[in-house]
């Protein structure tokens, strides 16, 4: 927690009112954004470093670089968001938690939240800024706006420096051209954590399910206005409606979980991939789709992939796994060939794997995983040479699928695998286009539930990883984040 | 022989019709745009491509402990947290509304870690409870296992 002496927080200066709305004459059509810094003199804010410009970051020195990454991510905002009632942020560089292998790289949350108000749901949570935007008037004031900040927003001022993650330190750029060997992109952390303090995320504890304010103020337990577009596909329930251990058990059910609301549903398809890759398996008592995670190299399983094979595993180790890590004897090459290889996960990488099933006369490739968590992950690697597509299936799910190869009678016919990419469904939403959330099992301990799930393809700003991919963009046809915080009660100004 | 030959291609078939049919139930065409094959999280140090984490590279609330150890580590966080780090009340909210101060629980924190082979991921938690899960778990070292 950052604490900070009195006398500095006299010294609080206003980076700026940001946004555009005093140019355009019409304060309705958008929000001004101000930022209010007690960086001390010399640090932070007012560091006087000497830098070159980067990325179109015209600053000359450590202090107007950062200036300007706020002052972009913020006009970005304002610009998106309408408000009549500024939203302020107090924003500071500090030294965080930080070794020299890991560190805090920034925080941010809404600051104050806000129940009960003119034009709001009743008996509901709203951040600050939005509980203002909606009752159309700042609905604290205090004249230390360390108190009446709606969103506050902290950034580790140490990083790069001897003993804090030496050799990593934040992109200043403004073009999204971090190296992400050596680079933290500052403006894309800024806008991530900007997204939760307007909004994007629940006050509601996702590992015990109780409201907020939680167990000090039972009597004022409410849900927050997230809670309302929370909808569990297995328990037809939105959070607001649920137990608290219903919620426990929902935060923790992947790929289940999505956003209800009207603005990122009819929204999704203009900006995630059209088609999923699907892998369904049939006979032997199965008759079901499986959550997968593709592999990253490999061809991709497209809209031109459709392969309906029978599964065979391969058996390489006395326990009975099927490791691949080197040429598969005559046996297992008997085994595989023509057919969709089912292979253990262990011992040596992915592309390996892969490649000795497809010398042995795979078709593809099906990784069953040696790690109970759920969903189960992309496979990662490179190897151009490899020709066949594959992917990975939960521990779980690839004891199954083996149990009904085991089961086969020799000389029948075993279980038929298909791979192929259900084009009906958006890539990181449901069959309904409603877009998942992240749940993984386990659950990923303030990760989870505030944030788009890490299946959404392209990869979108609000989900719990930093990717080089994500946009410097918070609305279609780059990102839906903007979707989401219309649906909670902003309006919105689309320049 | 024959007859099993024959018994093994009706149950082929069978099998197959029915992956068809479930195929036609899904597999209507509308416009599709190409696929990325985006890369999360982390960068590998054996490529030097950027990928997601393994979940075994990852902390987790449950990892070593369990559901109602998690459970107890937000509400002892709680508990245990200083006057001016707990959610309070705000007084003087305007039309007689509600106000809270968000506690640092649902703050949330931008975590990056590089482990001794050179992984790096950047995670968001919430939470200064959940920033000390992430910063103290345990990254596999060395080769990946895979």
């Amino acid at each position: 927690m950052i604490t900070e002496p009195i006398a500095n927080l006299r010294r609080a200066v206003r980076l700026g009112v940001l946004a555009a709305a005093f140019a355009l004459g019409a304060i309705a059509q958008a929000a001004t954004v101000e930022i209010f810094t007690n960086d001390a003199p010399g640090v932070g804010f007012n560091d006087a470093t000497a830098v070159a410009p980067v990325g179109g970051n015209a600053g000359t020195t450590l202090g107007e670089q950062r200036r300007a990454v706020f002052a972009f991510a913020a006009n970005l905002w304002g610009r998106k968001l309408n408000s009549d009632v500024p939203i302020h942020i107090w924003a500071r560089f500090s030294p965080l938690a930080c070794t020299s292998t890991q560190g805090v790289l920034g925080s941010a949350g809404a600051w104050n939240v806000f129940s009960d108000f003119p034009n709001g749901r009743a008996g509901t949570w709203y951040p600050a800024a939005l509980a203002n935007k909606l009752a159309g008037v700042r609905l604290f004031e205090d004249p230390d706006f360390t108190q009446s900040a709606d969103i506050r927003a902290s950034f580790n001022g140490d990083l790069g420096n001897p003993g804090c993650l030496d050799g990593l330190s934040f992109y200043l750029g403004l073009d999204g051209k971090a190296d992400p060997n050596t680079q933290i992109d500052l403006l894309i952390t800024v806008l991530h954590e900007f997204g939760h303090g307007l909004g994007f995320q629940t006050f509601t504890d996702e590992v015990t399910g109780l409201f907020f304010p939680y167990e000090d103020f039972p009597e004022l337990q409410l849900p927050s206005i997230w809670d309302y577009f929370l909808l569990d596909n297995q328990q037809r329930k939105t959070w607001a409606a649920m137990t608290p251990q219903e919620r426990v058990t929902s935060a923790i059910t992947p790929r289940n979980l999505v956003w209800n609301g009207k603005q990122v549903t009819k929204n999704a398809h203009k900006v995630l991939n059209h088609g999923t890759p699907e892998i369904f398996v049939s006979g032997k008592g199965l008759n079901k789709f499986y959550a997968n995670g593709p592999a990253e190299f490999g061809p991709p399983i497209d809209k031109h992939t459709l392969i309906a094979s029978e599964l065979a595993r391969v058996v390489d180790q006395p326990g009975g796994l099927g490791l691949a890590c080197t040429p598969l004897d005559a046996t297992n090459t008997f085994a595989v060939h023509n057919k969709i290889a089912v292979i253990d996960r262990g011992t040596c990488g992915y592309t390996i794997k892969v490649k000795n099933a497809q010398l042995a006369g795979a078709k593809a490739v099906v990784i069953a995983d040696n790690d109970p968590s759920t969903p189960p992950q992309p496979l990662p690697g490179i190897d151009a040479t490899v020709t066949i597509p594959s992917l990975r299936v939960s521990q779980a799910d690839g004891l199954e699928i083996k149990r009904a190869i085991a089961a086969t009678t020799a000389g029948r016919i075993g279980p038929i695998g298909v791979l192929f990419e259900n084009q009906l469904k958006l890539q990181g939403a449901d069959h309904l286009q409603h877009v998942f959330m992240y749940t993984p099992d386990p659950l990923q301990l303030g990760s989870s539930v505030s944030h788009y799930d890490t299946l959404a393809k392209p990869n979108l700003l609000m989900e719990p990883f930093a990717t080089p991919n994500q946009p410097i963009a918070v609305s279609p046809p780059k990102d839906l984040t903007l979707q989401l915080l219309l649906d909670i009660g902003w309006g919105a100004h689309e320049h | 022989m024959a007859s099993l030959r024959n018994r093994t291609a009706k149950l082929a078939i069978l099998h197959l019709a029915t992956c068809v049919a479930a195929l036609l139930s899904v597999l209507a065409a509308p416009s599709v745009r190409a696929q990325a094959q985006a890369q999360r999280i982390a960068i590998d140090p054996e490529t030097g491509r950027v990928r997601a984490p393994e979940a075994d590279e990852l902390p987790a609330a449950r990892a070593n402990a369990g559901a109602a150890r998690a459970a107890a580590t937000t509400s002892a966080a709680r508990a245990s947290a200083s006057p001016e780090e707990r959610a309070k009340p705000v007084a003087g909210v305007r039309f007689g509304a509600r106000g809270f101060r968000v506690d640092p629980t649902r703050m949330s924190f931008t975590v990056v870690r590089r482990s001794a082979d050179g992984l790096i991921t950047t995670q968001c938690v919430a939470g200064e409870t959940a920033v000390e899960h992430a910063m103290h778990a345990a990254v596999l070292g060395g080769a990946h296992d895979h």
